[in-house]
């Protein structure tokens, strides 16, 4: 699953502590996001769609492929 | 970890955070009375007519007792000073609830688990050409692994 929080995030001209701090996460979770290494839990990607005034699926581009889902 | 785990499921501010690290202070002198306690039976048993323990056993468990006060005073303190720092706490908070790090615990619990099962078994099957009683132990330790496993599984399986 891709996402789209680095570019959104570096728009928004915040560091990954700032929005690691207001999604109530650590800056590790936010650069692991950002990597692609982890994937964030419903909540979490609530509140980083919230915090972006954005949808789920507008940040986090969920990839049918590698689901095995087509 | 695991005890921190458990004390910390429910936080969800600062002010949860706060009630459960004086929780933690509670835990804190359990231990360090765990550690006396554990620290005066070596001394007792040691000394005097009921000197039943070896050199060896009234050591080690002298070391432990005194290794846990120590480790309980620390913890206390630990727990003082983020009480004392709004800051430190909230910081504390991020880094104990954020979910990676939980997921990060749950996979080394888990390898662990199963690494830990197989050097048992390993030792299981190595013991039994020295001691009888080295593997009805091993036995019943694994045996007891796998009933806490299933117990356990069967409880969340209700629970999630």
């Amino acid at each position: 699953m891709q996402n789209r929080i680095q570019e959104l995030r570096k728009e928004m001209r915040l560091t990954q502590n700032e929005l690691a701090d207001a999604v109530e996460v650590t800056r590790q979770t936010i650069i692991s996001l950002e990597n692609g290494k982890y994937k964030a839990s419903l909540v979490l990607a609530h509140k980083i769609a919230q915090y972006f005034g954005l949808s789920i699926e507008e940040i986090f581009i969920f990839d049918l492929e590698e689901e095995n889902l087509c | 970890m695991l005890i921190k785990a458990i004390l910390s499921t429910t936080v969800k501010s600062d002010l949860d955070f706060r009630r459960v690290i004086k929780q933690r202070q509670i835990l804190c002198f359990i231990i360090m009375i765990l550690g006396i306690a554990t620290a005066a039976f070596s001394f007792y048993f040691s000394t005097g007519q009921y000197a039943l323990l070896s050199d060896f056993f009234s050591g080690f468990y002298f070391g432990v007792g005194t290794g846990l006060l120590v480790a309980g005073i620390l913890a206390y303190i630990n727990c003082r000073s983020l009480l004392k720092n709004e800051k430190k706490l909230h910081e504390k908070r991020l880094a104990e609830t954020d979910e990676r790090n939980k997921a990060i615990s749950q996979k080394t619990l888990f390898m662990t688990s199963v690494v830990l099962i197989i050097i048992l078994y390993i030792a299981l099957i190595v013991s039994g050409l020295f001691s009888m009683m080295l593997f009805q132990t091993l036995l019943c330790i694994i045996g007891l692994y796998l009933l806490i496993f299933l117990i356990s599984y069967a409880y969340f399986n209700k629970k999630l």
